[in-house]
């Protein structure tokens, strides 16, 4: 299994994939995004432990990361590097994607994905980030 | 009774095995587990307490502590070392939790909302990390008994004598017998169990840590009719039969849980997690136990409550406030300034009960 997760505001939006045959599939899933609202430690720690919970019960084995923007007038806000580096603490590998990175992939690929009826479409960001991985072949 | 004394009541066999433990200083005993001897002292080499305990092991063997082995995970009881000793008793170390059990807490104190909640995170923490392969483990008696606490309240699961691994190809296990009161409603009537089974324990200790009322007394949860009958059954195990079917009616009509007896500042949100984790039907609970982490999660930041004999301390994002009774026993929202005195909170007036001025409180944070 792998995930995608794309980071929004103060989201992190999930899509679950599972990258054991030829061709991509989504995996269904009611852990599609998660959070972080409040500067607090506890709930720093809720938001790292659910996620690490989610990751340990569908044996995830790689996560395939769309960055925040980092600079520009479309800079991320607080929140979302907040998200980035909790995510980045996670026992197993995160791979970081550039915004651009997928952005171009997707204009040169049509997405062939299992399953795909099964996201809602404020995860397809997401989506595209594990499908540029597992095309790729980072994750295998 | 003296250390010495509970150490001559037990078992040649663990005597002398206490005896001859030249690292370790023996000075507790705990007499409340029905399920061999655990003794507390201090370990002269790790510098440390520790806590060993003695258990006969039958048909399956030392699984207990080899399954707990290996899982290594903050909120499950760590073994540092196991033995076996003669005529089929065997020993494990592990650390000894200064902070005693749930149930002690319980019953010694009033649990304030965000220490039930980071209780049950941790919880949620442990058993998750046994459901999870390669583990693939079913605690299937996760109660406040046996769950410990260390320094910082953080729960440490214990009490692996009911655990079970969850076979290949399988979504069930046989249930256990254990813990009447907890047990969900399949267990009574299919005798399986299932992962949502864990979960529908977890919600009840969660409506416990919350304060919610839940008699160790079966007789509690029994009609006056079926109390009536229950006094005419001589038998102990006809009793005990009844019991279950009692309890197991409770279960099933999800009338277990008394939610008017929560502290009426309890979060609905948090009920219905509650509502959700303990439903009859395994099915209609969260799936696993990442569906119920998030589930508490998204409820974000919440306030404090707590409460200090009549004073009802309510503390969110860095500001405190009190419920207190004034001289004509009417209630009042006080705030506490930044000299750490207490003032009536603004536009707020003397309330004729609590709830009132909890709702008032609400609105104004």
């Amino acid at each position: 299994m792998i995930c995608g997760i794309e980071i929004k505001s103060n989201e992190a939006i999930i899509v679950l994939c599972d990258n054991s045959s030829e061709t991509l599939a989504v995996v269904e899933s009611k852990f599609r995004k998660i959070a972080l609202d409040a500067n607090e430690q506890d709930l720093y720690k809720s938001f790292y432990e659910t996620l690490c919970s989610f990751i340990k019960q569908n044996a995830v084995e790689r996560v395939y990361l769309k960055k925040p923007v980092d600079k520009g007038r479309q800079i991320a806000g607080a929140n979302a590097f907040r998200i980035e580096a909790l995510i980045n603490l996670v026992e197993i590998p995160v791979v970081s994607l550039h915004a651009l990175t997928i952005l171009s992939f997707a204009k040169k690929n049509d997405m062939q994905v299992d399953n795909i009826e099964k996201i809602n479409q404020y995860q397809e960001p997401a989506l595209w980030a594990a499908y540029l991985g597992f095309v790729k072949g980072a994750d295998r | 009774m003296k250390i010495n004394q509970h150490i001559e009541s037990v078992v040649d066999a663990v005597k002398n095995s206490i005896l001859s433990l030249s690292d370790i200083e023996i000075d507790n005993y705990n007499n409340e587990g029905c399920n061999g001897y655990v003794f507390f002292g201090n370990h002269k080499v790790f510098r440390s307490r520790v806590a060993i305990k003695y258990y006969y092991y039958g048909e399956s063997a030392h699984e207990e502590v080899s399954l707990i082995k290996h899982i290594s995970n903050p909120n499950i009881l760590k073994v540092w070392d196991a033995h076996t000793i003669e005529d089929g008793w065997a020993y494990f170390i592990t650390d000894e939790q200064s902070n005693g059990n749930i149930d002690s807490l319980l019953s010694d104190s009033e649990i304030d909302t965000n220490t039930a909640l980071h209780i049950i995170r941790g919880v949620l923490g442990g058993v998750g990390a046994l459901h999870a392969a390669p583990n693939f483990l079913l605690h299937r008696d996760l109660k406040p008994a046996n769950i410990l606490l260390d320094k910082s309240n953080s729960p440490i699961i214990a009490d692996f004598g009911s655990i079970k691994r969850m076979p290949e190809n399988s979504s069930e296990v046989v249930a256990s017998q254990h813990s009447a009161l907890y047990r969900p409603p399949e267990s009574y009537q299919g005798g399986i169990y299932y992962y949502t089974s864990d979960i529908y324990q977890i919600g009840i200790l969660l409506y416990q840590l919350l304060g919610g009322d839940l008699p160790y007394n079966a007789t509690c949860y029994m009609t006056k009719k079926q109390l009536k009958e229950y006094l005419t059954i001589d038998d102990r195990c006809e009793q005990s039969l009844f019991e279950d079917n009692c309890l197991f009616e409770k279960a099933r009509r999800e009338s277990l849980l008394n939610y008017s007896s929560l502290p009426q500042y309890i979060d609905q949100r948090i009920i219905q997690i509650i509502k959700k984790a303990t439903k009859a039907q395994p099915s209609e609970r969260f799936h696993n136990i990442a569906d119920f982490q998030l589930a508490l999660h998204r409820i974000g930041s919440i306030p404090n409550w707590s409460r200090q004999g009549d004073i009802l301390l309510c503390g969110i994002q860095n500001e405190s406030y009190r419920i207190v009774r004034n001289r004509t026993t009417k209630y009042i929202v006080e705030k506490a300034n930044s000299n750490d005195r207490w003032s009536k909170l603004r536009n707020s007036s003397a309330f004729d009960n609590e709830i009132t001025a909890i709702k008032h409180l609400l609105k104004c944070i």
